[in-house]
C-alpha cells in the first residue's frame, strides 16, 4: 500500500515508505509486531517513515520478490537510501524506531515476528554502524501510533495508554 | 523439561537474541549428534557452588555468533569466532546461574576454555534451534559444598 | 518504555577511557559502541585482566572506566576496591558484567559505580556512559 494523504498528514500504510524534504507530516498507524522506523536529518532536514511487517526477504524469496518494503533486510536500507538521495548525511541521521510487540503468548506468536523484526534491525543498524536515538518497543499485543514532523523532527508516539514525544 | 533447563533456556535465548543478534526458536527434542554441533566452550565456575557450564554449536551458528556481535562480514570475523562463542557462554553461565543457584549467591567464573569436559549422567542440558542451526547448554554441578 | 538519547557529552573534552574485560571481543564491541555514540574520546587504553587495568589507571589520566567483574589474576571487584571509593578526580566507572546476581550489583552500588548487565544492546550501554558522564559528583 502506497503512503496516503489525509488531513494534511501523509498516512505510512502497512509495507510502505515516505522520503520527504518538504516540512510535512509522516504517521504510521497501529503498529503491533511491525516496526514503524523514522530517521531524519536535521541540517538536510531530510527525513523518512518506513512501516515494515515482516523481518527477512530471504524466508520466502519467492513472495518477496518486487517487495522490498515488506521486510527489515530490505526496506531499510531503501529508507536510508532515499534519505541520501535527498541529501541526508548517515552521520547526521537520527533513527527513532516503535513496534515489535508479541502477539501474545508462545502458542498465539508462535512465529514471534515483532522480536525477529526487531533482531533483524538491530543487526542491520549495528553493522552500519548505527545507533538508535529513541526506541519504544516490544511488549505484548501494544498498539502503537508512530509519527514524524519532517518541519521539526519531533518523532511523536501514542499508545491506547500515552501519547507524547519519543 | 527440568527447572534448571528452564533457566539455561531462558538465559541462552536472552544471550543469543541480545549478544548473537540471532532468533531463538523451539527447544529441540531428540539432541543432535556431537558430530552436528562441532564448535564448544565451557566456562568453569566456583564459589557458592562449583560447576561448569558447556555451550555446543554448529557450524553456522558459531560463523554467524562472531559475525553479528562485531558486525563484521564473513572471513573477516574468522579470527573471533572463539573469542565470540566463550563470551556468549560466558554471558549464558552468569545469567542462568542466580536463577539456579538463587540470587545472592557470588559466584567466580573462570574464562571460557575451548572444548568440553565429558558428559555426566546428572548434568541439566537444553537444545535450542538458533536460526537455521542448533545450540546445546549443558550445566554440570558439582555436589553442595558444606557452610 | 520510552528511551531516548541525546548525547550532552559531545561538548565535553575527550575522555580517555580504559576498557577492562578478559574477553577480546567484547571490548572491541565496548569501544565500537562509544565510537558510534558520538562520545569524544582521547586515548583508549584496553586491559585484559584486573592487574593490567590497575597498572593503566595508575599511569594514564583515565576518565572512564569500563570494568568487567570475572578477569584473570585480579578481578574487577578487587581492582576497584583497591582503587578506594570514587572522587571528583578520579574516574567514573561503570561494572559491565554478565553476572546476574542481585549480590553482585548490590556490591558495585555500594562500591558507588554504575552497573551494567550483560548482554546489553549498544543504545543501554551509550546511555549508561552517558548517565555516568552527567552525574554529579556527589552522586557517584
Amino acid at each position: 500500500m502506497p503512503a496516503t494523504r489525509t488531513n494534511g498528514e501523509r498516512i505510512v500504510g502497512v509495507g510502505a515508505m515516505c522520503v520527504s524534504n518538504t516540512g510535512e507530516r509522516l504517521v504510521a498507524h497501529a503498529l503491533g509486531s511491525c516496526l514503524g522506523v523514522a530517521v531524519f536529518d536535521p541540517v538536510a532536514r531530510v527525513g523518512g517513515l518506513l512501516h515494515v511487517p515482516l523481518p527477512a526477504s530471504t524466508d520466502d524469496r519467492e513472495r518477496s520478490r518486487g517487495r522490498p518494503l515488506e521486510y527489515v533486510d530490505t526496506g531499510v536500507p531503501a529508507l536510508f537510501r532515499d534519505c541520501y538521495r535527498l541529501g541526508a548525511s548517515k552521520a547526521r541521521l537520527r533513527v527513532a524506531v516503535a513496534g515489535g510487540a508479541s502477539a501474545g503468548d508462545a502458542t498465539a506468536d508462535g512465529f514471534q515476528i515483532g522480536k525477529r523484526n526487531l533482531i533483524m534491525l538491530r543487526k542491520l543498524l549495528w553493522k552500519n554502524g548505527i545507533l538508535i536515538h529513541a526506541h519504544d518497543v516490544g511488549g505484548t499485543r501494544v498498539w502503537r501510533t508512530l509519527s514524524l514532523d519532517l518541519a521539526t523532527g519531533r518523532v511523536w508516539l501514542r499508545t491506547p495508554d500515552r501519547e507524547g514525544e519519543l | 523439561m527440568t527447572d534448571n533447563s528452564i533457566a539455561l533456556r531462558v538465559a541462552a535465548t536472552l544471550a543469543f537474541e541480545e549478544l548473537g543478534l540471532l532468533s531463538v526458536g523451539s527447544a529441540v527434542e531428540t539432541p543432535s549428534g556431537v558430530d552436528a554441533l562441532p564448535a564448544a566452550v565451557s566456562v568453569a565456575f566456583d564459589g557458592a557452588h562449583a560447576g561448569c557450564l558447556t555451550l555446543r554449536v554448529s557450524d553456522d551458528v558459531f560463523r554467524a555468533i562472531a559475525e553479528n556481535m562485531l558486525g563484521l562480514d564473513g572471513e573477516e570475523a574468522e579470527p573471533w569466532r572463539w573469542d565470540a562463542l566463550g563470551e556468549m557462554a560466558n554471558v549464558i553461565c552468569g545469567n542462568a546461574l542466580p536463577y539456579i543457584l538463587g540470587p545472592s549467591a557470588c559466584l567466580t567464573l573462570a574464562p571460557p576454555a575451548r572444548g568440553a569436559p565429558p558428559e555426566t549422567r546428572g548434568a541439566s542440558h537444553i537444545e535450542l534451534e538458533v536460526v537455521t542451526g542448533r545450540a546445546r547448554i549443558l550445566l554440570d554441578l558439582a555436589e553442595r559444598r558444606r557452610q | 518504555m520510552i528511551d531516548r538519547s541525546d548525547a550532552p557529552a559531545a561538548a565535553q573534552a575527550p575522555l580517555t577511557v580504559l576498557v577492562a574485560d578478559d574477553s577480546r571481543v567484547m571490548r572491541a564491541m565496548i569501544i565500537r559502541t562509544l565510537r558510534l555514540a558520538g562520545i569524544p574520546l582521547g586515548a583508549v587504553h584496553e586491559a585484559a585482566d584486573g592487574e593490567a587495568g590497575l597498572g593503566i589507571l595508575a599511569s594514564e589520566p583515565v576518565t572512564l572506566a569500563l570494568v568487567d567483574i570475572n578477569m584473570p589474576r585480579l578481578s574487577g571487584l578487587d581492582m576497584l576496591a583497591r582503587l578506594g571509593r570514587p572522587t571528583a578526580r578520579g574516574p567514573r566507572v561503570i561494572v559491565v558484567s554478565s553476572d546476574g546476581s542481585d549480590a553482585r550489583a548490590a556490591q558495585v552500588m555500594e562500591m558507588g559505580h554504575g552497573f551494567l548487565h550483560k548482554p546489553f544492546a549498544p543504545e543501554d550501554l551509550r546511555d549508561a556512559v552517558l548517565r555516568a558522564l552527567d552525574a554529579p559528583d556527589h552522586d557517584r
